[in-house]
């Protein structure tokens, strides 16, 4: 995973966490199914878009 | 090395998870812009989330230089950017994208839920002397490096 990867991919998190009633995913198939999957990576769920959360596991 | 912001930015995010896939340790304080001013302020007087503290103590702001910067320490030479010219080109082309989707989420979030984030509360000064305060702090980092 590149850095264009993880950065679309939180972006997209952003806006369904925060703006999902104005930001409609239906028309963003593509980028929904890219980011879920972004999602189940281990960097991913170690860091989860949350306020206040402690990344769990800051090395490998 | 230190990650200083909350995850619910997009921004103290990709630098999170960009740091972990470069195989980078590194120590995660979140602290927030809004409910600890005062402990922020004392790490980075210019407000700016995610912060970098280099292992040396030094400051760095801005997600994109920040895993710039973060990039040069990696172990084995892994990378997060193409080397070849088309494909880093449509890589960038796609984090400049993301990066306004962003920008624009981001302003329209604090507009939306903090409708007093422009005077930030009766906890911080009015804008035009925050706007000040850090400028100040900007320039006097600079010419402590010139």
């Amino acid at each position: 995973m590149m850095l264009a990867d993880i950065t679309l991919a939180t972006a997209f998190a952003f806006t369904q966490s925060y703006l999902a009633d104005i930001v409609d995913k239906a028309p963003y198939g593509a980028i929904a199914s890219f980011s879920a999957r972004a999602e189940e990576t281990a960097e991913f769920r170690a860091a989860p878009a949350a306020d206040g959360v402690l990344v769990s596991t800051p090395a490998r | 090395m230190q990650l200083v912001g909350m995850l619910d930015s997009p921004y103290v995010r990709r630098v999170a998870i960009a740091l972990m896939r470069l195989g980078l340790p590194f120590e995660h304080r979140p602290i927030s812009l809004f409910r600890h001013i005062d402990e922020f302020s004392a790490i980075n007087p210019l407000l700016k989330a995610p912060t970098l503290v280099a292992d040396d103590g030094t400051v760095l702001v801005d997600s994109t230089l920040i895993i710039d910067y973060a990039a040069t320490l990696a172990p084995d030479a892994r990378s997060l950017a193409p080397r070849a010219p088309k494909a880093r080109l449509r890589a960038t082309r796609l984090i400049g994208l993301s990066l306004v989707v962003c920008e624009k989420a981001v302003q329209f979030h604090y507009e939306r839920e903090l409708p007093g984030w422009r005077a930030c509360g009766a906890n911080c000064s009015p804008r035009s002397t925050r706007w000040s305060s850090r400028s100040t702090a900007a320039r006097g980092g600079c010419s402590r490096i010139v």
